[in-house]
């Protein structure tokens, strides 16, 4: 049963007037609500977030009650676009002094690091927001024009957005109303226990869900699987509008001959530069095999031309700030001045493998991180990565993507790995055929470490040399290339030194990160004090990072599915002169293995002349993409082997 | 509680398990806060080379390296040793071990501690009896102590390795 404050606040919501009237009181059950740990009632909660769709403009109502320091983080707000306009907002204390604001510049900007290296997340944060208070707003927000056409949904959301109901803190009450009648698509789709509630009223059909608990993200898991009321709405077409009602296979088959088509074939420009351009690529490609030429194609293209989705150091100094990208169909200019979008080179790739005679196939691809791809729902937008996709008889699908700038041929990005996307077949009319997109194998995706060790009695020296392939080589290569060398060999010792713990790293060098012929290396050589104790110990791989993150503490259960980022190997190599009157006791081997992947580590003693050499070898292998939430205790185990492989260390004894 | 208790307290490896049992008010100041729970570690008592080594749970940690190594200290020394420890354990093992560490005073500018360890075995089993009595203290070395503040600071840290190294490792009698 639903606690009694919670339904009279979700009603009297409801209640509030029109954009720019007064605020009403807040009520006392609005500052009755405390804490509630066994409710999920933590920080804060979100009393009311609307969504108000006004076909002209969009406007936002959010409501929040602040319960601790922790909880002033529910009023980090996404920055306002451009387009929003009339805020209107007040801060008001428990003993009811309230601070009221009106204004764009009222709001505090700041900027956080988001992931791990180069992305950045703005926040707009609104006045005097105490660790107990409760915070009201709204604001507009104009919609987009395309084409002369008024679109009913801001131009940062685009022609395909999705709601997703519920967030990080307990909210009461969030809606999105649509006037009716509506020129897009919209379908709302319940979580597993989390519901959608549909009302009509005053002309608005209002989709609701009420009292939806904190999210959680459970570690190796993928956002959409969580059970929360997810609304996608979406332009239809008129090609499509018909087929949408029809069969799957007719509807996504129209998609790929009316929309598909045209991004790919319609108003294509070619002329004498993009000749000059072909000729020259073909000429360097002796390869028949239409794969590797197809691979080799795409790295020749990438030193001809310059991908803008992603600039490296030395390329963004010299690019001319008010240098236009062609647009993706003008090939003429993309060869003309070398320069292209992601889209625009997927889109030469693509033309000038059809002009080698090959015929690729174009894929449109779904981030799993952001949504899964369902070939039931008509959304012809759900997949939207475009990319090459190249058939053969005993590989299957290859897939070129010329996005992700200086990656090896061939790489498919994690986010798109082991989900649905749709291949269109531009031989058979551009007829579109829902397929998986395959799981690159473990070997594709490796890292190596090899270390020389120098023991010492206070200190050991170490030298390590690192070595990429497939993704980790592409994350490496992205960590470093917007920054100039001196910065790249200043985060990988800064790297070091946060890594372990009192090392004085004396030499960092990244290789490669503006070459995209060789592959993304680095060394580092450095010095950590030796642990001092009854026995000598020797910890042989310091600074060594994980393959995969090891959370700190694990939920007790786990109803989600696992999702491991991407397989991979990971080996890293240890060898050193045992020291004088020392032998080194080798421990246990340990080789274990589950259905997430292998870890062993095994030690050899090499005689090399007078000396002995110990050789330590650790290896990792992730196997396993996807597993059901079953196989929660073998991740743990799994986990734990790596956890304990990294902390081994093998011991001296004096002879 | 959990979350504090599994990654700053017990440091538990993924597959270990912990039930809190009851925790205390944190705003009642007139009575100890009472934290409650059980646990388990898949190999909290970890054979090696012909001894037992036991998972530390509740001893304090290594203090940290204050200095890079072969780097001269630039700066002063300053430590707030605030609070007191009081550790006892009893713990079984399935085996006749005895103490390598069966005792340890600390007395360093950062803390005085004391450390025993006893083992008593019957049917070929032990119970390890197992105290820790801690103050920490608090700590200034000016510029021109510098260096003599990095000594004992590593000393401090030697003494609480040995503790963790030596104290937890037990020798099997086979």
């Amino acid at each position: 049963m639903k606690p009694i404050w919670m339904l009279c606040v979700a009603s009297a919501l409801m209640a509030l007037p029109g954009h720019g009237a007064d605020w009403p009181p807040i009520k006392p059950e609005v500052w009755a609500i405390k804490e509630d740990l066994a409710k999920g009632i933590k920080d804060a909660v979100i009393l009311e977030d609307r969504t108000i769709l006004k076909n002209t403009y969009v406007e936002r109502v959010l409501r929040v009650r602040v319960l601790s320091e922790a909880g002033r983080k529910a009023l980090e707000l996404e920055a306002f676009s451009p387009d929003c306009y009339d805020f209107n907002g007040r801060t008001v204390y428990p003993d009811g002094k309230t601070l009221k604001f009106d204004k764009r510049q009222d709001f505090k900007q700041e900027i956080f690091e988001a992931g791990d290296f180069t992305q950045k997340r703005t926040v707009v944060i609104p006045p005097g927001v105490s660790g107990n208070c409760v915070v009201e707003l709204r604001w507009l927000e104009s919609t987009a024009e395309f084409y002369d056409i008024r679109t009913p949904l801001p131009a940062r959301l685009g022609h395909d957005a999705l709601f997703r109901f519920g967030g990080q803190y307990h909210t009461l009450l969030e809606t999105v109303e649509v006037p009716m009648p509506f020129a897009w698509t919209y379908i709302p789709i319940s979580g597993r226990t989390q519901k959608f509630e549909i009302n009509e009223r005053s002309g608005f059909r209002i989709i609701s869900a009420q009292n939806l608990a904190a999210i959680e993200m459970p570690p190796f898991s993928l956002p959409v699987s969580l059970d929360r009321p997810v609304l996608s709405m979406f332009f239809q077409p008129k090609q499509t509008s018909r087929a949408a009602k029809e069969s799957e296979k007719e509807f996504w088959d129209l998609v790929g001959k009316a929309i598909r088509k045209d991004d790919f074939e319609s108003e294509i420009n070619k002329g004498p530069s993009y000749e000059v351009l072909r000729s020259k690529l073909f000429h360097g490609i002796s390869s028949l095999d239409p794969l590797v030429f197809a691979g080799k194609l795409l790295s020749a293209l990438e030193k001809e031309i310059i991908n803008v989705s992603h600039f490296t150091h030395e390329e963004s100094a010299k690019w001319a700030k008010d240098l236009k990208t062609p647009k993706s169909r003008d090939l003429e200019a993309i060869s003309e001045k070398k320069v292209a979008t992601g889209r625009g080179m997927t889109v030469l790739l693509y033309h000038l493998l059809k002009d080698a005679g090959s015929l690729p196939k174009v894929a449109y691809l779904a981030d799993r991180d952001v949504r899964l791809f369902r070939p039931a729902m008509t959304n012809p937008w759900q997949a939207s990565h475009p990319v090459i996709a190249m058939e053969t008889p005993n590989k299957g699908i290859v897939i070129l993507d010329p996005w992700q700038r200086f990656a090896a041929p061939g790489l498919i990005h994690p986010d798109f790995q082991g989900v649905q996307g749709i291949l269109f077949d531009p031989k058979a009319d551009w007829a579109g055929q829902p397929f998986t997109v395959p799981i690159q194998p473990a070997a594709f995706n490796q890292r190596r470490f090899d270390y020389a060790l120098e023991v010492g009695e206070e200190e050991n020296h170490f030298k390590l040399k690192a070595q990429f392939s497939g993704f980790p080589e592409l994350a490496e290569r992205r960590r470093y290339d917007q920054d100039e060398q001196i910065e790249r060999n200043r985060k990988l010792k800064e790297r070091f030194e946060n890594q372990v713990k009192g090392a004085s790293i004396q030499k960092s060098e990244v290789l490669n990160a503006n070459n995209p012929t060789a592959n993304v290396t680095w060394a580092v050589e450095g010095q950590v004090e030796t642990e001092g104790g009854r026995q000598r110990q020797v910890f042989p791989f310091p600074g060594l990072q994980y393959p995969v993150n090891i959370p700190g503490s694990f939920p007790k259960e786990r109803i989600l599915p696992i999702v491991m980022p991407y397989l991979q190997i990971q080996t890293a190599r240890c060898s050193f002169k045992i020291p004088k009157g020392y032998k080194v006791n080798p421990g246990n081997p340990f080789k274990e293995s589950n259905t997430f992947g292998t870890v062993l580590w095994s030690t050899q003693i090499e005689n090399q002349g007078d000396d002995q050499v110990a050789v330590i070898t650790l290896k990792v292998s992730v196997d396993t993409m996807f597993a059901a939430p079953a196989a929660y205790d073998e991740l743990k185990t799994f986990l734990g082997w790596v956890s304990e492989a990294f902390k081994r260390t093998l011991i001296l004894e004096k002879t | 509680m959990r979350e504090y208790l599994l990654e700053s307290f017990l440091n538990l490896p993924p597959t270990g398990t912990l039930e809190v049992l009851k925790v205390g008010d944190a705003f009642d100041v007139d009575h100890p806060f009472v934290v409650s729970f059980k646990f388990s570690h898949p190999d909290g008592f970890h054979l090696q080379a012909g001894e037992g080594i036991l998972a530390s749970f509740g001893l304090p940690a290594v203090p940290s390296s204050i200095q890079k190594a072969g780097k001269p200290r630039q700066f002063p020394v300053q430590w707030n040793g605030v609070g007191k420890l009081e550790y006892r354990a009893c713990i079984r093992v399935p085996w006749r071990v005895t103490p390598v560490l069966p005792s340890l005073s600390v007395h360093t500018p950062f803390r005085s501690a004391e450390w025993t360890a006893k083992a008593v075995a019957a049917d070929g089993k032990s119970a390890l009896e197992l105290t820790f009595h801690q103050q920490c203290k608090d700590a200034f070395f000016d510029f021109n102590d510098r260096e003599k503040g990095l000594l004992e600071w590593k000393k401090d840290r030697n003494q609480i390795k040995t503790l963790l190294n030596d104290g937890l490792a037990f020798k099997l009698n086979l």
